[in-house]
């Protein structure tokens, strides 16, 4: 649902009540937070568990937060996503008990708490939508994502600033917010704007002093988001670029881009919409009780695609072509939708710096 | 909407046969409750086998679509899950859900010229198309097998090919490398398409084996004037859940599990031709 009404201008501290609001209405509220020098996301109690003056630098390969300002959200995003949650490392499929030689399928006993995601960026909540189409869009569902996923608060920032390794703008998955979220804030010097996109999201404004937004303030805020695209610098062009991938399966760029990657799978780890998993059995000796447990795999491990008849991929420049291709060509065949929302996590959690907007204006021969 | 993990049934194996050194026929029916009357099958398709505690396996199913209530899945043994299938007996129960994906043509190909072209194991998921093709063998045409396999040890289903012949299709088997008791054809399984009759503007080609068997036979089924789309390969690539959600089956633009096994030729002709896809 698009935002359904005029925005209102709130006072920064006033995040102090939307936060308690939702816990009072029993969500668990997970949002921004500094840990080991990097901005993840964590259970939030407070705003002042929030990493407010930080900023991020990024770079191929780089990551360095400072406190440098008085900004609430002034960095961008950190490692993890969305997918850290909704679709997580490692979980429990079913439980198949043994008994009498036969085999009984217990019943799914996962219990799940009404979860709130506070701060959250364009280009994780395009993120979001990708993934719904990847896991819910056919036949069968990927039933965890959906147990996880199901009445998920989303109160959404924003980005009035471009992080050196966005291009969401060249994606069209960001800066500016689209549908899909309850609550948004774009922060401004002096106070957050704030734009109501649910019903659900307008429940939790109980005790917040608003005050509809002036036409400036309105205007002022869109400048600031409209800056943060046009500073951005990296860029993709996604003119036909599905067709113009497919012809370039033999382009030498793979060799090349191929030794300069590890092939250690940081950037699937990182990326806000790769759901390749495995299933393995975790057995219990002694009740016979076996859990089948989903984790998260990567095109880039050696044995992902090996069959009977031998390995699939057995270089890496077959398993970067993999990734790459998948991201920006393959997904659109298989789900309708690009792979890539342009959030730059591949390139900046790559140890050696590979630039996926390089590879690809390399393969385009821009 | 379907779920997918947790529709396992108790599948009772009812025997496993070696057809090879390293490949077993693994017999299996469900239990009467458990809709061992209502499960049905299109030649081509594939289950999900589950050995309790080790894992699941996609394996494509071998026997005839006709329900007899037992279920042939054929297994080379060489990963952990198959060698696990293939230790158990007569009795034991194993998971099982399926079928899955898509099948040979068999319906919309009647009337036509059949080419079933198989390279060792890959002649597996074809059995039950074979056994559909002759049991309605008045609906086609003709009905062509082309088979071969490394040596004669390697030779799958070789009982059969007599019965073949008897239900009114010509068969042909070949392999690379024949040995002192050897009188058939010697040579890949293209060189048996010098031997057949092939009328390109009115011929269907189901064809599976491994890629490099394939993408030559296509190559060479189109130099004959068959059309790529007339062309029916069953791919071959990891399928870890069957069901389209775990990505390992990729193949180009494609889940294999889900939008094959069974492509045309020219569906896939773009990836074949590239190494590692």
């Amino acid at each position: 649902m698009k935002s359904n009404q005029e925005p209102f201008f709130i006072q920064k501290k006033s995040l102090e009540i939307i936060l308690s609001n939702l816990k009072l209405k029993g969500y668990k509220v997970f949002g921004p937070k500094l840990k080991n020098n990097a901005i993840v996301f964590g259970e939030v109690g407070s705003i002042n568990d929030l990493p407010i003056g930080y900023v991020d630098t990024q770079g191929p390969g780089k990551y360095e937060v400072k406190k440098s300002s008085e900004s609430f959200f002034s960095y961008v995003n950190g490692p993890f996503s969305l997918k850290n949650f909704l679709y997580p490392s490692e979980v429990d499929l079913l439980k198949v008990e043994k008994k009498d030689n036969k085999i009984r399928v217990l019943s799914n006993t996962n219990v799940v708490e009404k979860r709130a995601f506070v701060g959250i960026r364009s280009c994780d909540l395009s993120a979001l939508k990708v993934l719904d189409k990847t896991l819910l869009g056919y036949e069968y569902v990927d039933e965890q994502y959906k147990l996880l996923r199901n009445g998920t608060f989303i109160l959404g920032v924003n980005c009035v600033r471009a992080g050196e390794n966005c291009f969401c703008t060249s994606m069209n998955t960001g800066p500016k917010l689209g549908d899909g979220f309850d609550l948004a804030l774009t922060e401004m010097e002096d106070g957050f704007m704030l734009e109501v996109g649910s019903a659900e999201g307008e429940r939790m404004l109980d005790g917040v002093e608003l005050r509809r937004a002036s036409e400036d303030e309105v205007q002022q805020a869109g400048e600031l988001v409209e800056r943060a695209a046009r500073v951005m610098a990296k860029k993709v062009n996604i003119l036909n670029l599905k067709n113009v991938l497919y012809s370039q399966l033999t382009n030498p760029r793979w060799d090349d881009v191929a030794k300069r990657c590890l092939s250690c799978g940081n950037c699937t780890m990182v990326c806000p919409t790769c759901f390749c998993n495995d299933v393995f059995d975790d057995n219990e000796l002694k009740s016979g009780v076996t859990t089948r447990k989903r984790i998260w795999d990567s095109c880039f491990n050696v044995e992902f695609a090996e069959t009977t008849a031998g390995n699939a991929r057995p270089t890496i420049k077959d398993r970067y072509r993999q990734w790459l291709m998948h991201k920006m060509a393959y997904w659109v065949d298989q789900f309708g939708t690009f792979g890539c929302v342009g959030c730059g996590r591949c390139i900046t959690w790559c140890p050696v710096g590979i630039d996926i907007t390089e590879e690809v204006r390399a393969l385009r021969g821009e | 909407m379907a779920s997918g993990y947790s529709e396992l049934k108790n599948a009772r194996i009812e025997g496993i046969r070696w057809d090879t050194q390293d490949t077993a026929t693994v017999r299996v029916s469900l239990l009467e409750e458990e809709g061992r009357k209502s499960y049905s099958f299109k030649p081509g398709q594939f289950n999900m086998l589950y050995v309790p505690g080790v894992g699941e396996a996609a394996i494509s199913i071998s026997s005839t679509p006709e329900g007899s209530g037992v279920i042939e899945h054929t297994v080379r043994a060489v990963g952990y899950i198959t060698r696990a299938l293939l230790n158990l007996k007569e009795g034991d129960f194993i998971g099982f859900r399926g079928p899955y994906g898509n099948w040979w043509p068999v319906e919309s190909i009647a009337r036509r010229n059949v080419l079933v072209i198989g390279g060792g194991i890959g002649v597996c998921p074809l059995r039950p198309a074979i056994y559909y093709l002759l049991k309605n063998r008045k609906k086609y045409s003709s009905v062509k097998i082309l088979y071969g396999s490394r040596t004669p040890k390697d030779l799958m289903f070789p009982d059969e090919y007599s019965s073949w012949r008897d239900s009114g299709a010509e068969v042909h088997i070949t392999v690379d490398r024949g040995d002192e008791n050897w009188r058939e054809n010697v040579g890949v399984v293209t060189t048996l398409l010098n031997k057949v009759d092939v009328k390109p503007e009115n011929t269907s080609a189901l064809v599976c084996g491994p890629e490099i068997m394939m993408k030559f036979t296509a190559i060479d089924l189109v130099m004959r004037g068959i059309k790529p789309e007339d062309i029916y390969l069953s791919m071959e690539r990891r399928m870890k859940c069957g069901i389209g959600l775990c990505g390992h089956c990729q193949f180009g633009g494609f889940f294999v599990c889900r939008d094959g096994p069974i492509f045309t030729y020219n569906q896939v002709e773009k990836f074949l031709n590239v190494k590692g896809i």
